[in-house]
């Protein structure tokens, strides 16, 4: 079981150093991903998503380091690699879907230079033509007219540039692909289609993914499992429906419950009282604890360790009885 | 029955110039123009909420700021406690803008970074009322920002918006709206800048608005199931007019026209036990430049049908206080 896993974070610790300090923006993050799983991050702003993805694919910020931890991808360690090294795996073995894909295309390119260059920096023996035929290839796959390969940025609608992006994301055959926030910033029905094709491709292609999002919707649309963080730590991480009906952390709770849905009552949706903590400084013990309306004595000192619920379903909190997980 | 519509529009049409280069401009006849708003009835009760929704570009915006006279409508009538709008009236004007008002979209550029809190907050009731002395005009802040929910008040009066969150922000854009306790206003996707987790705060503060003081709304958003919670009507738009109107709970589990049902298919919904059939429409929402002839949802309807492509199909009664424009009523979903 355990080589089949395509990716395994282990004891993930990824530190900032800023003015004020050391921000601690993920914490003790263990997840895998078996072939072809997607699993979704879901959690508030500033929560460590983005970051946990950045380290996966050895592009944190200047200031931001691994301070603990292993990242096996395909069973190799992978966090110790030098720059060279990285290059080779980045975008051949792992690419990403970066967030607001208005902005991250080079409004003076043509397209399809943009994503030839992604084919050709990364196979530095390709020719012309066949960068050509990849990139009408890859047009193809992700649904737009390939007369268009020679458009610039601005002449795409939002939804087409986020193709584009997704295309990019393909262009080298990866086998896991991180989406930072494919979907947001775009209208219901455009979404709605990009989840489509997601899924369309996630079948044909059969790669592992990452979908990290605040929105609980379009994880249970795409992945087969969700890991729910909390200011840099996973609270609850289980099967899509596990975590979606039978979720035991109280902010996974609070999340879902803020969720509004117009087949049930008609309620408003909870907010959760308060704000997330400060990085610089998070709370002693369970960091949610001042946040979580079932917090107990022991929630103030003491980290809660993850607690089984069968069938890879794991919560860390106090209050909620499990099977105790020896790690 | 006429008496308590606190709004009513009347085949409102908000056009814009479409510029394709000065040059081009000068030598073309027949301007090309953006139809964002093309012949709109609305009309808003007391004490109602009345929400709009539509995708980017549907002219929901537009609409919003025709009715405030905050851009220029070009053909259509519009009534303000069934009195005609007397635009060109500086002093009927200044009564309307004190009774109708507006909360914009993004509270990091709507408030003024120069200013206080105490400033932003007062500088409506200053401009209404000028007999006011200072104590009486802070007791008035005060009250306004504790009713939107910045307590203690006192702590806020001096500081200046950067140092506020984006929830407190558009705290205080609505305790600046709320002093003057206007009639009507237009809230244009109030809370879409907002994290999930203080959307529901600010949406509750516009009710208790409406409970307390019988303040109507026309609520603009593109966030289907957050209409249907707040709002009394729900108005879908499309491509500059309105194509289905209703009670929300008739839009949302009884309504009529295509686009509509596939908008609601396709909200985001993470109950995995009722998923529905989604429709997923296909292509894009066309140029408002260049609309559709016929029902300008013809290009994207799963059931148009040759009439479709010829006659624009009107706004017809379904039921009480539900109409729809579609030559067809078919369940979908």
């Amino acid at each position: 079981m355990e080589d089949r896993n395509i990716l395994k974070v282990e004891d993930l610790n990824v530190f900032f150093k800023v003015n004020g300090g050391i921000v601690r923006a993920v914490e003790n993050v263990n997840f895998q991903l078996k072939d072809g799983e997607s699993i979704g991050i879901v959690g508030e702003s500033g929560c460590g998503k983005t970051t946990t993805a950045l380290a996966i694919m050895g592009m944190l910020p200047g200031n931001g380091y691994v301070d603990n931890g292993r990242i096996f991808f395909e069973g190799e360690d992978i966090i110790n690699k030098d720059e060279k090294q990285w290059q080779r795996y980045r975008w051949n073995k792992i690419s990403m879907i970066f967030q607001g894909a208005m902005n991250s295309l080079n409004p003076v390119m043509k397209i399809r230079r943009q994503i030839g260059e992604a084919i050709r920096l990364h196979n530095p023996t390709i020719t012309k033509g066949e960068i050509n035929a990849r990139v009408v290839e890859l047009f193809k796959l992700v649904g737009l007219d390939e007369k268009r390969i020679n458009y610039y940025p601005h002449e795409f609608s939002g939804g087409m540039k986020q193709r584009v992006m997704i295309a990019m994301a393909l262009a080298c055959n990866p086998k896991l692909i991180i989406g930072d926030e494919p979907t947001t910033a775009l209208d219901l029905m455009i979404q709605a289609q990009i989840i489509d094709l997601i899924n369309d491709l996630r079948r044909k292609l059969n790669m592992g993914m990452i979908i990290i999002t605040h929105d609980l919707s379009i994880i249970s649309e795409i992945c087969d499992r969700v890991a729910v963080m909390y200011a840099g730590n996973i609270v609850e991480i289980g099967s899509i429906e596990d975590i979606i009906e039978n979720y035991k952390h109280p902010y996974t709770e609070k999340l879902i419950k803020a969720f509004p849905s117009i087949y049930g009552d008609k309620r408003m949706a909870e907010s959760i009282p308060g704000a997330p903590p400060n990085p610089l400084s998070p709370p002693k013990g369970c960091r949610f604890h001042p946040r979580c309306h079932k917090s107990i004595d022991i929630c103030k000192n003491v980290l809660p360790k993850y607690t089984s619920f069968g069938n890879r379903h794991f919560a860390a909190c106090h209050v909620v009885k499990g099977d105790s997980l020896n790690e | 029955m006429n008496n308590d519509k606190v709004i009513e529009v009347n085949k409102l049409s908000v056009y814009f110039n479409a510029r394709a280069g000065f040059f081009k401009d000068l030598i073309r006849k027949d301007k090309i123009m953006v139809r964002a708003v093309d012949g709109v009835d609305l009309s808003i009760s007391k004490g109602e909420i009345v929400s709009l929704v539509g995708e980017s570009g549907s002219g929901k915006t537009t609409m919003g700021r025709a009715i405030l006279n905050l851009v220029h409508h070009n053909t259509g009538s519009l009534k303000f406690n069934d009195e005609a709008y007397d635009i060109k009236n500086k002093k009927w004007m200044k009564t309307f803008r004190k009774k109708a008002q507006m909360i914009f979209q993004d509270p990091y550029q709507s408030l003024n970074p120069k200013f206080m809190i105490a400033d932003i907050v007062s500088e409506p009731l200053k401009f209404i009322e000028k007999k006011l002395s200072e104590e009486e005009i802070e007791s008035k802040v005060v009250e306004a920002l504790e009713f939107a929910g910045l307590k203690p008040a006192r702590d806020y009066l001096y500081r200046y918006p950067y140092e506020l969150s984006g929830g407190q922000r558009q705290r205080v854009a609505i305790a600046s709206v709320f002093i003057i306790s206007p009639q009507f206003i237009v809230a244009d996707e109030p809370v879409s800048m907002l994290d999930a987790s203080v959307r529901a705060d600010i949406v509750k503060l516009m009710l208790q608005m409406k409970e307390e003081k019988g303040t109507s709304y026309l609520f603009i958003t593109h966030d289907l199931a957050l209409a249907w919670l707040v709002s009394d009507r729900i108005a879908i738009m499309y491509l500059g007019k309105i194509v289905e109107i209703g009670p929300a709970e008739i839009i949302s589990g009884n309504c009529i026209h295509p686009y509509t049902q596939a908008l609601i298919s396709v909200l985001s919904n993470i109950d995995i036990k009722k998923k529905r059939k989604r429709i997923v429409l296909k292509g894009e929402t066309p140029s408002p430049m260049n609309i559709p002839k016929g029902c300008r949802f013809h290009t994207r309807c799963p059931i148009a049908k040759e009439k479709c492509e010829k006659e624009e199909p009107p706004l017809i009664k379904r039921q009480k206080n539900h109409f729809a424009a579609c030559h067809f009523s078919k369940r979908l979903i």
